[in-house]
């Protein structure tokens, strides 16, 4: 079972269930939440086998793609009271349920804008450590290049989940992520490691790089 | 004259004979009192029958009774109407929307059991046992069955149709060949380590030199160990098969769950389409019930007289049909198109 450490104790965002357990003071209980990786993109690439997701507690993280903040709230809870999450989500209703999450935890800044304008953004947000991205559009690679042009740090790193059924449904899906690595690679993205989403969802892969802002070193 | 009590007090009573022992499985004995009863019967009914026959040798073909006009027969017996009448159409309409709501209602009912089922199912890490890293335990039942992917395939918790390579992926990019190399060796340096930590173990079992007396200090220790190790093992096999079995519950009520799910829906769209038929409108049959390309092989076959012999005569339990989606269209009726007024 994946669990996350609660960030808000005895609140439960979405349902999920939550576990406690004595802590390591006497008298204390610390309560994890459950991370569902049926529902969760990020938890399916974890359990699928990914070295290093980059995101640690402490560290900034942009969030492209937030939906209704289920993936977003473990997140916050990873990251910590020290990092940051910066939810993007262009749909007004889950923005609804994003600002709602939002307001119990207080990591999370969140950002009812179209993620292909980080202009319309860009006072919100500091230069960031991560970028995750889970946006299902077509033109994913080039938002996610945008908005790392504008935010990602120096050698800060970029997950992307890429839907081969979103970006071109008639290719086969091996050829979609290649080439989305390589439009990567193009633009200064040095690609780590790719892992397919396989029992979880269909077609889905997950792909790590790091920034290198000035060329990638040869 | 000595009238003695020997004509009127009979010391000793006759007791009724009773069936004999080994004729007991023939019933009571038959006195002559149940004979002239069986008599009796017999031919009082033997009388009626002879009337009976008289009456049909002298019946009159052309009798006329002014009731025969209402009076129905089927193949020449009287029959006799049991005096139901057919509910009116609206009572019926009112009575059939209040089974469709308590459909309904337990449909909507199952339908959270079986969200509470599936949440269950997503939460445990093992649903999936994809990754056989686990060396000690050589569990076979670890993998689902494929009875039990096609549960959570209906389910929708796993994806509908898997895409052709459905094995996971795993590719690290390497900028070099000299790069690559240095992460394969990586990779099989992680499971060196463990194959080393075995070796010292056994080295210190072959030390032990047989002294030719007990050494119980040493000797405990080592069946304490032992015992340990055992006991820990069978805690974990014991855990193990917890896991498993709990899935494998899950497993199965999540699959009866959604077969109810199915039936359900199924009488939801018969009510609906009763109820669409009992209103207003005129509309013309398209479709009736049809088997679409019915795999006849096995549907209604002749029963051999071997088969028939399996059961000893007795018919079948009767076995629901299962109604497939596929294999059957349903009805279609279209409405001709009037404005409401």
């Amino acid at each position: 079972m994946l669990v996350t450490k609660n960030l808000v104790p005895g609140d439960s965002v979405y349902g999920e269930k939550r576990i406690s357990i004595d802590g390591g003071v006497e008298g204390t209980k610390t309560e994890y939440r459950v991370w569902n990786p049926f529902r969760s993109k990020l938890a399916a690439g974890v359990l699928g086998g990914l070295d290093d997701i980059f995101i640690r507690p402490g560290a900034k993280v942009l969030y492209l793609g937030a939906a209704s903040g289920t993936s977003v709230s473990h997140v916050a809870d990873i990251v910590g009271p020290e990092g940051n999450v910066y939810a993007v989500e262009f749909s007004p209703r889950s923005g609804r349920d994003l600002i709602n999450m939002a307001k119990k935890r207080t990591n999370v800044i969140p950002i009812v804008e179209d993620a292909r304008l980080p202009n319309k953004y860009r006072m919100l947000l500091p230069l960031v450590d991560v970028i995750f991205a889970d946006v299902a559009q077509p033109d994913q690679a080039r938002i996610v290049v945008h908005n790392a042009e504008s935010f990602l740090k120096e050698g800060g790193h970029v997950i992307i989940s890429i839907k081969a059924s979103c970006i071109d449904s008639t290719m086969p899906p091996e050829t979609i992520f290649a080439s989305e690595v390589q439009y990567l690679k193009e633009h200064n993205f040095k690609p780590i490691e790719q892992v397919t989403l396989e029992p979880y969802e269909r077609d889905h892969a997950m792909v790590t790089a790091v920034y290198c802002r000035h060329g990638i070193p040869k | 004259m000595t009238s003695s009590l020997r004509n009127s007090v009979h010391r000793r009573n006759h007791k009724e004979r009773s069936q004999l022992a080994h004729r007991s499985k023939l019933g009571l004995l038959e006195k002559h009192a149940d004979y002239v009863k069986r008599a009796r019967d017999y031919h009082s009914k033997q009388d009626r029958l002879t009337r009976l026959k008289q009456k049909v040798a002298e019946r009159n073909k052309d009798e006329f009774y002014f009731s025969m006009t209402k009076e129905k027969t089927k193949g020449g017996v009287h029959i006799k109407d049991r005096g139901n009448v057919a509910l009116p159409t609206d009572i019926v309409k009112v009575l059939k929307t209040q089974d469709e709501n308590y459909i309904r209602t337990m449909r909507a009912a199952g339908v959270k059991k079986i969200d509470k089922i599936k949440n269950k199912l997503m939460e445990m890490a093992d649903l999936l046992k994809t990754n056989t890293d686990d060396l000690e335990h050589h569990d076979i039942d670890a993998e689902l069955d494929e009875e039990e992917v096609e549960i959570l395939k209906k389910a929708k918790i796993l994806p509908e149709t898997q895409s052709h390579g459905t094995k996971r992926k795993h590719i690290l990019f390497a900028e070099s060949s000299a790069e690559a190399s240095q992460i394969s060796k990586l990779k099989k340096g992680k499971g060196k380590q463990t194959h080393e930590t075995n070796p010292p173990a056994i080295e210190e079992a072959e030390t032990e030199v047989d002294l030719g007396w007990k050494e119980p200090a040493k000797k405990s220790k080592k069946s304490a160990e032992t015992k340990a190790k055992t006991s820990a093992d069978m805690e974990v096999d014991s855990e193990l098969p917890r896991d498993l079995e709990q899935r494998r519950r899950l497993l199965k009520e999540l699959s009866a769950r959604l077969e109810r799910d199915r039936q359900l829906r199924y009488a939801e769209r018969e009510f609906e389409m009763q109820r669409l038929l009992m209103g207003k409108g005129g509309k013309k049959k398209i479709q009736g019930v049809e088997k679409v390309e019915g795999d006849d092989e096995d549907e209604d076959r002749e029963e051999t007289q071997d088969e028939i012999d399996a059961r000893r005569g007795r018919r079948q339990k009767s076995t629901f049909k299962v109604v497939d989606e596929t294999t059957y269209r349903p009805r279609i009726y279209k409405w001709r198109l009037e404005r409401k007024r």
